[in-house]
């Protein structure tokens, strides 16, 4: 039996651990009123459940050393150019080279220049560091996501479990820059690192809230280490350039 | 030094020449990548040639990788669109209505129970269309997210959504079927 695209969209976010307690809360309540969510939302959630038990398969011995023999003899690898061909959009696509001028620049100028304008509210006192974005691969977990709808475009945000920190990664795929505000309880959490993807607005740190201000598609990445127990959950309120109502969301700390 | 950076710097070495680079990226992402191939294909030597070729794919065009994105997601990319074409092959793009036969050749006595869980999850899988099959695989094999599901199949997020829960729902029935809860 087909299911409203709303309540759809609400079972997805459950199953996939996004929901925030409110929706939980509304999903139950209307589940416990309509069998056929209901049941969808137990379907949706046994499946995910088997899923995550199925076993990954090793790939079959001596694969590396067939592919290695493969390898065009003598050759390196090409396919052009070290510049990014397209893309999602043009504004997505960093060209390496920008990129790498970027964080020489952010490294050797802004960097310093970052850290002198960080005031004593500011996270120069807290040994907060601030340099270029590290890029993510699957060494470091992607242990949740949020998404906030603003005009033009969403807000995309991820919590990335890296060593014994916490990476709060923030990008907006649109021309307009974004303001940001991360708020944590501060007894759980301290802010350590602050790493912009090139030239980002300053980073202003309070009791409990990390703001700053990035431009079109870039990606930023907040570092948080935890300091001691408390709310696990991280907040975020994103506005975007004209706008004059700010978008909300949260990530999870598991 | 985190694995991110280990990535690049091996791109940066694989770019220079470098073979042996080559080789431990290979060794990094030979699993993943094979897993996409068969989870798609359900053929096991068809998967190691698909992985093969990704591979050596991956080798020839590492130029054209664009380090706005993750790595992994660029060669996941890759194996999803060569499983795809391998398919296309086979004209298998379509469920596979006779699925079902496969398991009167497996003796479940012999399987351990998370591999036998893993087979009739495979045969369920093959039942399906495969552009619902890439959408399991890559939240639930790959644990992508969906704006890298997005960036993957070129297919909008709210579609991808929408495919997740079509394909989890048919899933689910054909292993209920199959007797799996």
């Amino acid at each position: 039996m087909p299911v409203d695209p709303t309540i759809e969209d609400l079972i997805l976010r459950e199953v996939d651990g996004r929901a925030f307690p409110e929706e939980s809360a509304r999903l139950r309540e209307i589940a416990s009123g309509d069998r056929a969510v209901g049941e969808e939302l137990q379907g949706q959630r046994e499946i995910a459940s088997i899923l995550a038990h199925v076993p990954r398969l090793d790939a079959p011995p001596g694969l590396t050393r067939k592919v290695m023999d493969a390898l065009p003899a003598a050759s390196t690898p090409s396919g052009g150019s070290f510049f990014p061909r397209g893309g999602r959009g043009g504004g997505r696509t960093i060209h390496f080279l920008y990129a790498a001028a970027a964080g020489l620049f952010v490294g050797t100028i802004m960097g310093p220049w970052l850290m002198a304008r960080l005031s004593p509210q500011t996270p120069a006192d807290q040994g907060v560091m601030v340099g270029g974005m590290t890029p993510r691969e699957p060494g470091r977990a992607v242990e949740g996501s949020a998404r906030v709808d603003l005009p033009g475009a969403p807000a995309m945000a991820r919590l990335i479990r890296d060593g014994n920190g916490w990476v709060v990664e923030v990008q907006r795929n649109a021309e307009d820059g974004l303001s940001v505000t991360v708020l944590f309880d501060p007894d759980a959490f301290t802010v350590s690192a602050f790493r912009p993807e090139g030239h980002a607005g300053r980073l202003q740190v309070g009791d409990g809230e990390a703001s700053w201000r990035q431009e079109g598609s870039q990606r930023t990445a907040l570092e948080l280490s935890r300091i001691g127990p408390g709310e696990s959950a991280i907040r975020l309120r994103f506005s975007a350039a004209g706008s004059e109502s700010p978008g909300e969301g949260a990530l999870l700390v598991p | 030094m985190s694995e991110a950076a280990g990535d690049l710097e091996l791109i940066d070495r694989c770019l220079g020449g470098d073979r042996d680079a080559f080789a431990l990226l290979v060794e990094r992402y030979k699993k993943p990548v094979y897993n996409v191939a068969y989870r798609i294909l359900a053929d096991a030597e068809e998967a190691r040639d698909v992985t093969q070729a990704v591979l050596i794919k991956a080798w020839q065009n590492l130029g054209r990788y664009d380090r706005a994105f993750r790595f992994y997601s660029w060669i996941y990319k890759i194996a999803i669109n060569e499983a795809i074409n391998a398919l296309k092959k086979t004209r298998r793009l379509e469920s596979l209505e006779e699925a079902g036969a496969m398991a009167d050749g497996t003796d479940p006595e012999r399987v351990r129970a998370q591999a036998e869980l893993g087979d009739r999850v495979q045969r369920a899988l093959m039942t399906l269309k495969a552009e619902y099959r890439v959408v399991i695989v890559l939240k639930h094999m790959l644990d992508c997210t969906y704006d890298e599901m997005e960036w993957i199949t070129g297919v909008p997020e709210k579609t991808i959504k929408s495919r997740l829960f079509t394909a989890r729902r048919l899933l689910r029935e054909r292993l209920v079927q199959e007797g799996v809860r």
